[in-house]
């Protein structure tokens, strides 16, 4: 048995696509052709960490994230969540695992929250005073105590996704599938679910793994990411080493008492500006951060400071951009 | 088997409250249903008045057999009224859900709705068998009895077709419609039809043990006719077991691809 939370090796899966023919072609048979949606993947996950899973629409995540929760056969490969091989083992592994699709839900719509956290208790064979006490729980951390008795409909979208997360922890998993969690939320609601989930994570060990296509969902809940594009795995590494290694620059923010100042450094440009307060571009293959910070000491009457990695989105396009490179 | 009938029994629960969770509306469509039953029924009582007998039918068989339909397609839907939706979640994916779960997906997606008009469909037929169909409070367990079955044969058939999405997916609207082809052809007395007709509605389209066969098995006492209503629900449900689970690997969880060309 492995004593990898998640364990997939070689994963692909193809789709049959029929071309559509029309009223005409009605009695015709149609040309079939194979889609490979995953094309060999392979990766582990550790009990406890948070992995993000990114890649832009059609990469494979979604159907990466199905095979790993049983709902989908794979064409080939291996895998094993939480000790078991998925599609053979669906019911079992159901019980050590959350599921939240973000735009499916598992609630009932017109019924109290309460009411479906209790139904869902019960699917997973929870006796009455333990999922009581999980549900009190949950809804602490949570912060749904006050949503517990309305019904589905009368909650805003934010609401809502964190009484799925709750759904999706009645059972205590020890292994979290999130697809698209914060889809279409606000952005404090956003802000507000990703400490909920990081809270719960440190909490109770959870193994994470979600995808998004919202970067500050990676930053802010990840420690390790899997970047996927056409079905393939072009990166598996720490947060910190894909930034240091595919983006080599860092934003330095000066507020200062001159209204627009200008450091005529290599390596350094203005990334914009508005008055008394100019952010800079700074190579660090030309130019290390401290000599800039120390330049700009030395020159400006500088208020306030601020160091800044690059975002995320850049990192990624920066290594789509480096896979395409390399392809072509 | 008791954490089972615990698990089931929950799911009914919550669908029934879910479904009255608009109490006005909810009466509202049950009485409305209850009343569009009984006054249908006045085309028939209209047919029997210049025409007594239906090839040995009279007024009181075809309103036991409009009760029998009206209960068995009341269970149904008040029961397991997401029988209507499986085409549709098997097209757009919305049986990831159920497949997330710890327990075969087929009880929690067909208890997924219940339709508050069945109960107005099921109360209609007590009223229909002992009224208009001359029967006794005696025949009441019976009547129940081979309605239930024949509830559990209805829901068979639209689930089989609903299926049919798992492989042909441009069926969709066909299949999401069948249900009304099962209720028209219930809701007529089917010994008027040739032997071929009466073949295929005992075999391939088995309507006739939703609603011919436990009239016939009422009128004719016949304790065969009986068990074999009884045993067409056991077998087209398990066939209806079956092919759910066979179409569930061609499950492509709304990732199907159509090309245009």
């Amino acid at each position: 048995m492995s004593s990898e939370a998640i364990l997939v090796e070689n994963l692909a899966k193809s789709f049959c696509a029929r071309r559509a023919l029309g009223f005409a072609g009605m009695f015709k048979k149609r040309p079939v052709t194979e889609v490979a949606a995953v094309r060999g993947i392979s990766f582990a996950i550790r009990p406890g960490e948070r992995v993000a899973f990114i890649g832009p629409n059609g990469a494979g995540k979604s159907t990466t994230l199905k095979m790993l929760t049983g709902i989908l056969t794979p064409s080939s490969g291996h895998a094993r969540v939480a000790g078991f091989v998925p599609w053979e083992e669906r019911q079992k592994l159901a019980r050590r695992i959350g599921i939240l699709f973000g735009q499916r839900s598992q609630l009932w719509y017109h019924l109290p929250v309460s009411d479906s956290l209790r139904l869902i208790a019960r699917i997973y064979g929870l006796e009455r005073h333990p999922a009581e006490t999980r549900l009190a729980r949950l809804a602490k951390t949570l912060a749904i105590e006050d949503l517990l008795e309305r019904p589905v409909s009368q909650l805003s979208l934010g609401q809502r996704l964190r009484c799925e997360i709750a759904a999706a922890l009645m059972h205590a998993p020890p292994i979290l599938l999130l697809d698209e969690p914060t889809i279409g939320l606000d952005v404090s609601a956003k802000a507000s679910l990703r400490d909920h989930l990081i809270e719960l994570s440190a909490e109770e060990g959870t193994t994470i793994l979600l995808t998004s296509h919202d970067t500050g969902d990676i930053e802010r809940i990840c420690e390790r990411a899997l970047v996927i594009d056409q079905g393939l795995l072009l990166l598996d590494q720490p947060l910190a080493a894909l930034r240091a290694q595919h983006l080599r620059h860092r934003v330095v923010t000066l507020m200062t008492e001159e209204e627009s100042p200008a450091l005529d450094l290599p390596g350094v440009v203005v990334a914009t500006r508005e008055p008394h307060r100019t952010s800079f571009a700074v190579d660090l293959d030309r130019i290390p951060v401290e000599r800039v910070i120390a330049t700009a000491l030395e020159r400006f009457a500088v208020k306030d400071l601020a160091i800044e990695n690059p975002p995320l989105d850049d990192v990624i396009r920066a290594i789509y951009q480096s896979a395409a490179a390399r392809a072509a | 088997m008791h954490q089972a009938l615990g698990y089931l029994g929950a799911l009914l629960a919550t669908n029934l409250k879910a479904g009255f969770a608009k109490p006005g509306a909810a009466v509202f469509q049950l009485v409305l249903m209850c009343l569009n039953n009984l006054v249908f029924f006045i085309v028939w009582a209209l047919y029997f008045d210049r025409f007594p007998d239906l090839r040995g039918w009279g007024r009181a068989d075809v309103a036991l057999l409009y009760g029998i339909t009206a209960f068995a397609f009341g269970l149904a839907m008040a029961v397991g009224g997401g029988v209507r939706d499986v085409a549709r979640a098997i097209n757009d994916g919305s049986l990831d859900v159920h497949l997330g779960r710890p327990r075969h997906p087929l009880p929690s997606l067909l208890m997924s709705r219940s339709i508050p008009s069945g109960i107005g469909d099921m109360l209609s037929a007590p009223v229909l068998w002992l009224w208009l169909g001359d029967r006794g409070l005696a025949d009441l367990p019976l009547l129940v009895l081979l309605s239930t079955a024949a509830g559990i044969v209805m829901m068979s058939i639209i689930l089989i077709a609903q299926c049919a999405v798992f492989w042909w997916p441009a069926l969709l609207r066909l299949a999401e419609q069948f249900w009304e082809v099962v209720i028209i052809i219930s809701v007529y007395p089917q010994h008027v039809f040739g032997a071929g007709i009466r073949l295929v509605l005992l075999t391939l389209l088995p309507i006739a043990f939703v609603s011919q066969l436990p009239v016939e098995a009422i009128r004719e006492a016949d304790a065969m006719k009986v068990l074999a209503v009884i045993a067409a629900a056991i077998l087209y449900g398990a066939l209806a077991v079956v092919i759910f689970d066979r179409g569930l690997r061609h499950y492509a969880s709304g990732n199907r691809l159509v090309v245009n060309r």
